[in-house]
Order: structure tokens, then C-alpha cells, then sequence
């Protein structure tokens, strides 16, 4: 429905009464129009070119034939002559504007060109950030949702910031006892696979409790939401079936309703299909969810306290602020931990649900706007040195029509219409750059961005731009053309050379401004550009380029055990690594690079712990026997797991330096035990058998952290990644590797796979997004400020021209000349790029999360970007200056 | 206000010219038009919707076609549709116009032979 927006917007320009006459048509004809292209995107594009200019045409010629009927109409109505005058006027500015922009091709070009390219950066980016962060989410007084976590202890002792999830003994509790909170309601995702109807498919699914859709405020479009005798752990197994994932799997039939779907192996009634509008939480945050069911049904470990596994989604009571509910909350929490000695301590926390759907990317976007307003700034900027210039040109011309009797304001309202025009022509072209700039955005920006399905060119966006455009043009002709104005009270007084104090005043800061903002924006390119080649150059400490993965799923009742599982899990490795060209097989439960991973406490033997005391936190992976190997990271002490450890429950464990420093700081770790949990948990104890180098397991920008590895042979895990190192191509082995696992199981999705230097590559796909945009703002950006350095001083060249000619005929060398309009530009540059490093400093904090290895304020990067703008500075300013230097005084002399 | 002469309007412009023929035939609605005059100039003259209801409202305004009521054929689009049809002004218009193309193309085959 954007489109017909655009599209009437569009029909504006024509009179109104075609538009009353035929409006409705016209927005008929367009539909007609726009169902024939049928979302094809090149020709979408063609229509709309098609269509712009069809409807400037028209305009034109409606014009022309409605001014034709008011001047038919003269005689008869003489009231109108007022209103005709104007618009006779009006044309005749406009010819005289177009006509004069015909003769400054080059002038007219430049600055709608460089007008548009401000506006329509800002406008793509700003819409985005409309769309994504600014917009409510898409839920019924959706500013009363909050999401409801818990706050961990940290290694350190304090409460961390970070909201993490829930147990699910816990909302009921906030369920029960809250009077800030109305209702909330808990929700996980999962991952099933559904078989039994044609191709086994793996879906990605939440457990929700019955609260979900009445928290969020919505219902399903047919059938039913879950009712709280379903969400019971003995309760009937339906599900609610997603919009897209019912219109994709089942073609949109009605029937599905009451069948019985298989997911993992449990047969789920379908109760409810959603409407095609609603986009649950987690799709927004994460991915896109294809069905939910009540999940007391199909999690275990609902009554215990110390699990932590569900995110809370609440409204907030009528009349309770945020505030009132996280104290309440915190209150909660510290009983919760004094009853429960148990579990954790821990406080439960609120944030607003908009806050955390959106919250990281918004700094990410911020910067990018920021990025893009200094764009802007420069753009202006330059575009009002342009108008400036031209202004001075025409104060002589401006001097003529004065003394030939044109009216004060009838010269200003021709500079205005100049203004207005290019504006306008800017902000036409700027719209069109704004659809192709979003449209981008969304196709090239990596998953991390939530909501940019919902981001188009808002209307109100676009009219914001058009306006800022405009007021540029306006405000920078007719300031000067005023200006020029009161001189010309004294018609045909000198104007030549005088060209007035105050021009050369504002020149100069334009310059000032321009090579300031500029420095400030290729300094942060500078430091993302060089934040990102550190990036790439980590080294995670294990191998990525010879190694294939593939994640293996088991669900359904024949992997029911941990026994069935593990016997699967030994015949896949022994199967994989008998492939030709497999040089090692091991596999993870979290993929290296991944950003997930489990946090256990563990407690090494004879830890005494105080009484608010919790022990070290270690996170820990499961991995199969030769996991390491496959990885390429040695075995520094001990040895690697076997097939026989874990078989009989998870006895033995390797560790990484980090981890054996924080739990035996000084010791041998090998042959050291500790028991997972608390002290007195009870739990076996477990005996480390090796320990291996620290890993970047996480992300390439994090350091590594404690690890613990445990074998996976127990098959304690459902899902796993299965491993090879080969000798040459990994992406070659991909397909024996499926081949394999389904030798043992044909029936098994396995839509996931890839080698690990692609997946090292997905990592950090999201900085270089951002660092690619701000490259190419400060790009811009830069040549925007070079050009507006070059024109500024190649015009006061001219202007001074004379001067300059009296000097060379008075016995200057041209070397003189050269080095005088050399300092003068280069002092301007100067205090510029000074202006630019302090306000570099002032603002480093706000990159600093974006940057690895460096820091915000690196002198390097600094030094390096401001000697690169001062040479190409002086290289703008030595064009101008060294045809300063060749002036001919004879020549210049003569002709003033 | 008694009908001018009809060659005052002439040259009539491509587009105005395609569209009197097309409604020479009998009424027809804008989108039918514009889709005529297409199929007709085997699609050298693609009037966008700017051009067409632009050029109806002029060629209404010189008195050279008038609404018409609706037949109702197409139920589907019955409350949306607007008709048009000629007015006699619109017909000796059109019927000027082609005489005097007519005498133009005459004189061009005897020139350049053909035809």
C-alpha cells in the first residue's frame, strides 16, 4: 500500500482539477498498472520510471492548458486577474530558471547531484532507522510489553546489566505475586523436526505457555489459542501453525485445522493458524518461527528452579510504570534466592520488549545516521558555496534589473524560484535514490538487523528531506541574493571586484566546516577499515580452512535414549571418516564461532565458598573424540577423549589453559576433579584428563574465556555438529558427508552445512556491512569536500584575479603568486582539519564498540587520515594555483 | 455557445488523434482507451495514466468528447469505471483531421511513390 502512497503523492504536481475530475482513475489505472508487474523487481523499477515521467508530462501539459483556459478567460472575469498575474509570473521565473540552468549545465548538475546524494543517504538510512528502531512494535499498546529476565551474578560478584532468561517456576511466581506486572508468559525456541507428511523437514518452533497470545494482545486468525489445561505437562498436544509456514507447507488449506501434525516424533494437533500480520517477538529478534506449542508439554525440567531456560514477555498492569515493576521484580528476586539457597542468586529484572527487540542494532544504526548527517552537513555545505558563487556572478546582472525598475522582491522571488527548483530536482532525485538506497539496505545488510521487512520509504521521511533540501536551496540564494541587494541600492555602483567582505567570510567557513566534518568521517572509516582488517586477521586458534560441518538433528522415539543416540553418533564418526580425503572427524555441540554457549558453575575439589558466595562459572562443550584433531588444536597436556569415555556418564573432562589457571591456578590441572554446581550439589566428580590451548570459541572479536570440554559420546545431546578436516577442497566432502549420515538414516533433514572459513566469514559479515557503508559516506563525503575546497578557492582566483595580475606586473614571481594562494587555502584546510581532529576526539567514544584491536582514539589513524586529507587538499588548491601563477598581467590587466 | 469550427483544432497531436479513433467505435472507459491506442499504433504511443485522463479532461474541455453513461457490461468494474464518448464537435473534428491526413499522405505517395 506504500506504493499508492508514493503514487498520490505523485498526482500533487498535476492541477487540482484534473485531479478532483479524475483522481480516483488515476489511482485505478496505477492499481491496474501494478498488478500487471506483480513484484517483479526490475520491472517495478521500470514502471516507476515510466510512470514519473508519464506524470511529469502530464503535469506540464495540464498546466499549460489550464493557464491557457484563465487567459481565455480574461475578459470575463477580471477578479482573477490577481491570481493570473502570479501564476504568469510564476512560469516566467520558472522559464527564466530553467533557462538559466540550461546556460550552467555544469552548476545546475553539481548541485542537484550533490544535494540529492545528501538527502538520499540520509533519507535510506533514516527511514531505517524509523522502521527499525522507532516505530512501535507491531502489538496492540505495545508500549505496555516488557520483557521480564533475570540478572545473573557475574565472575566478578555484581549483578549483571545483561537480562537473561527465566526459570519457569519462577514466572509463575511473577505471576502470582506481581501487581505491577498483568500477565506474562514464557516462551522458548526450539528447533523440531516434522515428519510423516511427505519431506522430514526441520522447523525452527517455540514452547509458549497459554499466556503467549493474550500477553502480546493477539489471536490466532482461525481457530484457537491454547487454553491452560493444554499448557500442563499431562495436557493435550496441539499447536498453533504460523501464517507463512501454513501458506508454504500446506498451500493455505483450511483443512489443516484439526489435523495431527508429527514433530519430533510426537503427533500435535493443529488448533489455530495466525494471521498473516503477526510477527512473533522472537522472529523479530532472531528467526522466523513456523509453529508454537504449550511447552509444559514438552519440557522436563519445568519444576526446576535452577534451570534457567525461558524468556518472559509481560504486559504491565494498568496505571504501573516500568520503574514500579523493577523494583518489584528485584524485591522478587532477592526472596526468591533467600528460599531457594539452591539456585543461583540472582534478581529479576524488566526492560522494555521494543527496547530489547531492537536494542544492539541501535547503536549500530545511530552511527550510521550520524555518518550520514555529516554527509549532509557537507553536502549543504558545498551546495551553499555553489549557490554563494553564483550569487556573487549575478550581483551585477541583479544591478541591471534594479535600475531597469524590477521590484526588490520580485528579484527575490526569482533567486527563490532558482532555489526551489534545484531543490526540488534534488529532492526528486534524492526520492528515487532513497527507494533503490532501502531496497539495498534490506537485500545486503546481514541478519542482525530486526524488523527491516517492515522499513520502506516513509512518506513522512521523504517529506522531511524534501524540506531540507528546499530550505538549503531557499536560504543560500537568497541570503546572498539580499545581500547583493542592499549593495545594489546604488545601481551599477562597481560590483566587479568588491565582491564584499562578508562572501569571503562565509566562504572560508563553509571551507572551515566542510574539511572538519569530512576528517571527522574518514578518520571513523579509517578506524572501522582498520578495526576490520584486524578482525580478519585473528587468529582463532584452530583450523578453518580445511574443515567441512554438518549438524546432525536426532529426534523422534528411535533416538529416544541417550544410548540410541550415542550408538548413532559412533557410527556416523566411524562412517565420515571413512570418506576419501578425511583426514580427521570430531564434532561439537556449539559450532566454533557461534555466539552461543553454556555457563556452568563448577566447584575443584575442597572449594570453601562464603555464604552469598557462588563458585567459578566455566563454559563447557560436548565433543566427540577427535574433535581436537579435526580442529587442529593440540593436546598441550593428558590426553584427548576415547570412545569409551562417557559411555558411562560423563566422568572425564578437558580443560583450556584459562579455564585450569582460574580453577587450579599453579597446579597441574591434569588428574585435579571438581564436581559441576555447588559444592555440596552432590554431583560425581569429574577428572580432567588433558587441557588444550585457549580458542576464540564465540565470536573472533572476543578473547577466549574459560572452557571445559566434556564427551559427547554419552549422547547426552540431541543436536550436534559433526567435523572433518580433509586434505584438500572441505566443500567437496559436503555431499558424502550427507551421504554418510544418511546411509545410517535416511529419514534426517540435514538442511545444514558448510565449511568453516564460510562460517568465519558469516561471523563477521555485520562489521563489514557497516564498515563498507561508513566507507563509502566518508568516500563521498571526501570527494564532496575536496570538490567544495577546489571550487571555493579556484573562484577567489578569479575574483582576485586583478590584484593578483598588479602583483605579477609589479615584479611578483609566480612562484609568489603560487604560495599566496597556496597559504590561503591552506590555512582555511588547516583550522579545518584541526576543527576535524578535536571533534574526532570528542566523539571516538561512540565508535567504540565498533572497533577490535584498536582504540577509538588511535593517533595512528588520526595522523594518517588528516595527512591524507591535507595532501589531497593541496591538491585541490594547487589547480587553482598554479593558474594563478601563469596569469598573464597584461591580460588580466586589460580585461577588467 | 455554438460548436466552433472544427479545424481549429487541427494538427491534432498523436495522442488526441488515437484517442477520438478509439472512441470512434462507441463508448469506451480511459484504461480501454489507452489500451486500444496501444494495440493500434502497435504499441509506439503508450499513454501512461498521467497522459490519458490528462488528455480526456482537455479534449472534454474543448467540447471533443463527453461522458457516457455506463453500459454495465463489466459488473466487476461497473462503480469504478468512467465512459467516454464522442460528441458530433469530436467526430467532425476527427473527420477533419483525417482529410487533411488524408491530402497529406495522397501528396507524400506521389512524391515518394508507394502505396
Amino acid at each position: 500500500m506504500k506504493e499508492e502512497g508514493v503514487y498520490r503523492t505523485l498526482l500533487r504536481i498535476l492541477p487540482p482539477r484534473l485531479r478532483s475530475e479524475h483522481g480516483a482513475e488515476l489511482m485505478q489505472a496505477f492499481r491496474d498498472r501494478e498488478r500487471e508487474v506483480d513484484g517483479r523487481r526490475f520491472r517495478t523499477l521500470r514502471l516507476w520510471s515510466f510512470l514519473a515521467l508519464d506524470m511529469a508530462n502530464a503535469a506540464a501539459a495540464a498546466w499549460r492548458h489550464e493557464l491557457g483556459r484563465m487567459v481565455a478567460r480574461r475578459g470575463a472575469r477580471t477578479e482573477r486577474r490577481e491570481g493570473k498575474m502570479m501564476i504568469e509570473t510564476l512560469v516566467q521565473d520558472l522559464a527564466y530558471a530553467l533557462r538559466s540552468f540550461r546556460r550552467h549545465m555544469g552548476f545546475a548538475v553539481t548541485a542537484v547531484v550533490t544535494l540529492a546524494l545528501g538527502v538520499g543517504a540520509t533519507t535510506t538510512i533514516w527511514s531505517v532507522v524509523d522502521g527499525v528502531l522507532l516505530s512501535p512494535l507491531p502489538y496492540p499498546e505495545s508500549d505496555r510489553l516488557v520483557q521480564v529476565g533475570t540478572h545473573f551474578r557475574s565472575s566478578e560478584g555484581a549483578f549483571e546489566g545483561r537480562l537473561g532468561p527465566l526459570s519457569p517456576v519462577d514466572i509463575v511466581d511473577v505471576q502470582t505475586t506481581s501487581t505491577t506486572v498483568a500477565s506474562v508468559a514464557a516462551s522458548r525456541l526450539e528447533g523440531r523436526i516434522l515428519s510423516g507428511e511427505g519431506e522430514p523437514e526441520q522447523l525452527s518452533t517455540a514452547g509458549v505457555s497459554a499466556e503467549y497470545f493474550t500477553v502480546l494482545g493477539v489471536e490466532p486468525a482461525v481457530g484457537r489459542a491454547f487454553t491452560k489445561d493444554e499448557d500442563a505437562p499431562d495436557g493435550a498436544a496441539v499447536t498453533v501453525l504460523s501464517h507463512d509456514f501454513w501458506y508454504r507447507r500446506f498451500g493455505a488449506d483450511p483443512a489443516v485445522l484439526g489435523r495431527t501434525l508429527h514433530l519430533g516424533g510426537t503427533p500435535f494437533t493443529v488448533v489455530g493458524i495466525m494471521g498473516p500480520d503477526f510477527h512473533p517477538p522472537e522472529a523479530i529478534h532472531h528467526q522466523d518461527v513456523a509453529l508454537w506449542y504449550p511447552f509444559a508439554r514438552v519440557n522436563d525440567d519445568i519444576d526446576d528452579r535452577g534451570s534457567f531456560f525461558v524468556q518472559g514477555i509481560a504486559r504491565l498492569a494498568p496505571g504501573a510504570s516500568l520503574d514500579a515493576a523493577q523494583a518489584e521484580l528485584a524485591a522478587l528476586g532477592d526472596r526468591l534466592s533467600q528460599a531457594f539457597p539452591d539456585t543461583p542468586a540472582r534478581r529479576l529484572g524488566a526492560a522494555r520488549l521494543h527496547e530489547r527487540t531492537v536494542g544492539d542494532v541501535g547503536r549500530t544504526l545511530w552511527m550510521l545516521l550520524g555518518g550520514v548527517g555529516a554527509l549532509l552537513v557537507i553536502a549543504c555545505a558545498n551546495v551553499a558555496n555553489l549557490l554563494l558563487v553564483r550569487a556573487t556572478e549575478r550581483a551585477r546582472e541583479m544591478a541591471v534589473r534594479a535600475a531597469l525598475g524590477a521590484g526588490r522582491r520580485r528579484i527575490l522571488r526569482q533567486f527563490m524560484t532558482e532555489g526551489l527548483v534545484l531543490a526540488l530536482c534534488a529532492g526528486v532525485v534524492a526520492v528515487g535514490l532513497a527507494h533503490v538506497g532501502v531496497e539495498g539496505f534490506r537485500r545486503w545488510s546481514p541478519g542482525g538487523i530486526p524488523r527491516l521487512a517492515e522499513v520502506g520509504v516513509d512518506p513522512t521521511v521523504l517529506a522531511l528531506a524534501l524540506l531540507l533540501s528546499s530550505a538549503t536551496g531557499v536560504l543560500f540564494t537568497l541570503a546572498p541574493a539580499m545581500r547583493t541587494l542592499r549593495q545594489a541600492e546604488d545601481p551599477l555602483r562597481e560590483h566587479g571586484s568588491g565582491s564584499g567582505r562578508e562572501g569571503v567570510r562565509t566562504r572560508s567557513l563553509l571551507i572551515i566546516v566542510q574539511t572538519a566534518v569530512a576528517l571527522v568521517l574518514f578518520t571513523g572509516a579509517g578506524l572501522l577499515l582498520n578495526s576490520f582488517v584486524r578482525l580478519q586477521h585473528v587468529d582463532p586458534g584452530f583450523e578453518l580452512e580445511r574443515v567441512a560441518w554438518l549438524r546432525v538433528y536426532l529426534q523422534g522415539d528411535a533416538y529416544a535414549t541417550p544410548e540410541a543416540r550415542a550408538t548413532f553418533f559412533g557410527e556416523m564418526l566411524e562412517r565420515a571418516g571413512a570418506i576419501g580425503g578425511v583426514e580427521a572427524v570430531g564434532g561439537t555441540d556449539n559450532l566454533p564461532l557461534s555466539p552461543n554457549r553454556s555457563l556452568a558453575f563448577v566447584s575443584p575439589r575442597g572449594l570453601v565458598l562464603g555464604p552469598d558466595e557462588d563458585p567459578p562459572a566455566v563454559s563447557w562443550h560436548m565433543v566427540f573424540p577427535g574433535t581436537f584433531e579435526a580442529l587442529g588444536i593440540p593436546i598441550l597436556q593428558g590426553r584427548d577423549f576415547t570412545d569409551r569415555d562417557g559411555q558411562a556418564g560423563a566422568t572425564v573432562a578437558l580443560v583450556n589453559q584459562a579455564a585450569a589457571e582460574l580453577l587450579w591456578p599453579g597446579q597441574d590441572p591434569v588428574g585435579q576433579s571438581y564436581v559441576p554446581g555447588r559444592p555440596e550439589s552432590g554431583s560425581d566428580a569429574i577428572t580432567v584428563v588433558g587441557v588444550v590451548p585457549d580458542v576464540r570459541h564465540q565470536r573472533l572479536a572476543n578473547p577466549p574465556e574459560p572452557e571445559m570440554y566434556l564427551p559427547a559420546l554419552s549422547g547426552s545431546r540431541v543436536r550436534m555438529n559433526l567435523l572433518v578436516r580433509t586434505a584438500g577442497d572441505p566443500a567437496a566432502a559436503l555431499e558424502q558427508l550427507r551421504e554418510a549420515v544418511w546411509s545410517i538414516d535416511s529419514g534426517l533433514p540435514l538442511p545444514e552445512y558448510g565449511t568453516l572459513s564460510e562460517h568465519a566469514a558469516d561471523s563477521i559479515l555485520e562489521p563489514r556491512f557497516y564498515t563498507l557503508l561508513l566507507s563509502t559516506f566518508a568516500a563521498v563525503a571526501l570527494v564532496l569536500a575536496l570538490v567544495g575546497v577546489y571550487g571555493t578557492l579556484a573562484y577567489t582566483v578569479e575574483l582576485r584575479t586583478r590584484e593578483l595580475g598588479v602583483r605579477l606586473a609589479l615584479g611578483a614571481r609566480g612562484n609568489d603568486v603560487l604560495a599566496l594562494v597556496l597559504r590561503r587555502g591552506m590555512t582555511l584546510v588547516g583550522i579545518g582539519l584541526v576543527a576535524g581532529v578535536v571533534i574526532s576526539l570528542m566523539t571516538a567514544a561512540a565508535l567504540e564498540r565498533f572497533l577490535f584491536g584498536i582504540t577509538p582514539r588511535d593517533p595512528g589513524t588520526l595522523v594518517v587520515a588528516a595527512a591524507a586529507m591535507a595532501a589531497l587538499a593541496l591538491a585541490a588548491c594547487m589547480i587553482p594555483a598554479l593558474r594563478a601563477a601563469r596569469l598573464d598581467p597584461m591580460t588580466t590587466l586589460r580585461s577588467e | 455557445m455554438s460548436p466552433p469550427d472544427p479545424d481549429r483544432h487541427l494538427p491534432l497531436t498523436p495522442v488526441v488523434f488515437h484517442s477520438l479513433v478509439a472512441l470512434a467505435e462507441g463508448p469506451r472507459h480511459g484504461y480501454a482507451v489507452a489500451q486500444e491506442v496501444e494495440a493500434v499504433s502497435h504499441g509506439r504511443i503508450r499513454m501512461g495514466p498521467g497522459t490519458l485522463y490528462g488528455s480526456l479532461q482537455r479534449m472534454r474541455d474543448d467540447g471533443l468528447v463527453e461522458d457516457a453513461p455506463n453500459p454495465g457490461e463489466d459488473a466487476a468494474h461497473a462503480e469504478r469505471r468512467r465512459y467516454y464518448r464522442l460528441t458530433p464537435h469530436g467526430r467532425a473534428v476527427l473527420r477533419a483531421e483525417t482529410e487533411r491526413l488524408g491530402a497529406v499522405v495522397r501528396l507524400a505517395e506521389s512524391r515518394v511513390g508507394g502505396g
